[in-house]
């Protein structure tokens, strides 16, 4: 497979990615001899998850980019787990999994052209290295409030076309959490707990969620 | 005083109340706006002509309906079936004023609050007569093109105001959700990250506001928060988010920013002073 991109483990992301790119994408590919461009690893955790995977790309595929999801784990510190066996770039894959016209980016330097250069319209915004990056981190605590109003009693339709109709959001609450699955929800609240303090802590309906999917934090 | 069918007394003609007098007229109703500013009564009637010119077609509006308004100092004499107050966002104005409605108004007229954080039990705690037909009608801004009212039962809220609440909302073709009555109530609770987790992350050097705004723009928010502040008013934003920090007995969640808070010390009050994040001049 020459020149291609590879996405690691999220079905759902391998069309968005074709849309912006000339490239073939494949997701997980078994051909591990392959030239790949460009890998996309967009987990968010558990971290220790997550260091497995870009220990196995850095060990397999040395000296590739890696565009890594940074939004609940630094990318300094994913840097440090692989030292520079590979060039990783963080982002936001939220943002790439509802096809935004302008995707958020963390990196040491300027912009990397090369391995950018393969999708043909996306903007990037480069932010600081943070926990949540931009849009996740106002996203997932906007779901954390309002989780709470189902145990008042509210439906999932009422809240979301509250905040539709109330505030013009493009989706209601409910319905992101629907998109992006209330386990990575989770796992970005508790990072953000982690990182900015306990008025992050997951709302005990997510909690109930990711444990009955068997996620945890700290597995 | 007794209640009469289909007529509304609006009390405070800023634009909020302007705006619910314009939508009930638009539907028919009668008409009495309350305010003791007699700037602000002639603003208002000028205001609301020119909404209800703009917003219908002549053969939509009834003729009639300047004399369906009336627009006055005190409410003497008038019998309405339902009381929307929409003065500014502070109990030291609402308190005394649903004190005195409790008083004058019998049980059969349905009072509201239009306000946007404060709590409808706290209301009724100072409108003891009859607590029970009182309830908060949470209209946005622009009110005529805003659908979404919220209808807040307060703790001692009955179950046929409510239902008459919602009655009312849908009979002006507007969509009642009904909030539960807690800081915030649904709306403005659930929007609390949208400003302050963007304060944050600016003014810690995360990301520029323009970006910041560019990103939600781009995801189809009509506006990213910076720009939102700025047309709401961010003394306004401030206010909400102040009130819940109280209500919540200071959670750390709803903290107001000083960023905000050093903005309204410059006067820089977003679109209406000129500048806020943004510069408009």
């Amino acid at each position: 497979m020459t020149n291609a991109i590879w996405v690691m483990g999220k079905p759902s992301l391998q069309e968005v990615v074709q849309r912006h790119t000339d490239l073939p994408v494949t997701v997980s590919p078994e051909d591990t001899e392959g030239d790949v461009g460009l890998i996309i690893e967009p987990s968010l955790g558990p971290p220790d998850t997550k260091r497995k995977r870009l220990e196995q790309v850095a060990t397999l595929y040395p000296g590739r980019w890696v565009l890594t999801a940074s939004t609940t784990i630094l990318l300094a510190k994913q840097q440090c787990w692989v030292a520079d066996q590979i060039h990783l770039i963080g982002f936001d894959p939220w943002l790439m999994r509802i096809d935004a016209n302008r995707l958020t980016i963390v990196t040491d330097e300027k912009i990397p052209a090369t391995p950018l250069a393969h999708f043909h319209d996306w903007e990037w915004d480069p932010i600081r290295d943070s926990v949540g990056g931009v849009f996740a981190r106002v996203i997932a605590p906007l779901v954390n409030e309002a989780i709470a109003y189902r145990e008042l009693g509210l439906s999932d339709s009422e809240i979301d076309r509250a905040i539709r109709r109330g505030l013009n959001h493009p989706r209601g609450p409910l319905e992101w959490a629907q998109i992006f699955g209330l386990s990575e929800i989770g796992l970005l609240l508790e990072a953000m707990r982690q990182a900015f303090g306990e008025s992050y802590l997951p709302h005990p309906e997510i909690l109930r969620h990711m444990a009955r999917g068997g996620v945890d934090w700290n597995a | 005083m007794t209640a009469s069918s289909r007529q509304l007394m609006v009390i405070g003609a800023g634009t909020m109340g302007r705006g619910i007098s314009e939508v009930a007229l638009r539907h028919g109703w009668r008409v009495h706006l309350v305010d003791p500013d007699a700037a602000q009564r002639q603003s208002a009637q000028a205001s609301i002509e020119k909404g209800l010119t703009r917003a219908a077609s002549p053969e939509m509006l009834d003729p009639e309906w300047r004399r369906r308004l009336t627009v006055s100092a005190d409410w003497d004499g008038i019998e309405p079936s339902w009381v929307i107050e929409a003065v500014p966002e502070t109990m030291a104005l609402k308190g005394p004023l649903f004190t005195r409605l409790d008083q004058e108004f019998g049980p059969e007229v349905w009072l509201a609050s239009n306000t946007s954080s404060i709590a409808v039990t706290e209301i009724q705690g100072v409108a003891r007569n009859f607590p029970e037909r009182i309830g908060g009608l949470h209209f946005f801004n622009p009110v005529p093109r805003m659908a979404l009212v919220e209808v807040i039962a307060g703790m001692a809220t009955k179950a046929p105001y409510v239902a008459a609440a919602v009655e009312l909302i849908r009979e002006w073709d507007k969509e009642p959700v009904v909030a539960p009555d807690r800081p915030g109530f649904l709306v403005n609770r659930v929007a609390r990250p949208y400003y302050l987790e963007a304060l944050r992350m600016v003014d810690d050097g995360i990301v520029s506001l323009e970006t910041c705004d560019t990103i939600f723009e781009g995801v189809g928010f009509p506006m990213g928060p910076f720009r939102l502040m700025d047309l709401v008013g961010i003394d306004v934003n401030f206010a909400v988010t102040e009130s819940v920090f109280t209500q919540t007995f200071y959670d750390a969640r709803y903290r107001p920013h000083r960023l905000q808070q050093q903005k309204i010390r410059l006067g820089q009050l977003g679109r209406k002073s000129g500048r806020g994040f943004y510069r408009y001049d």
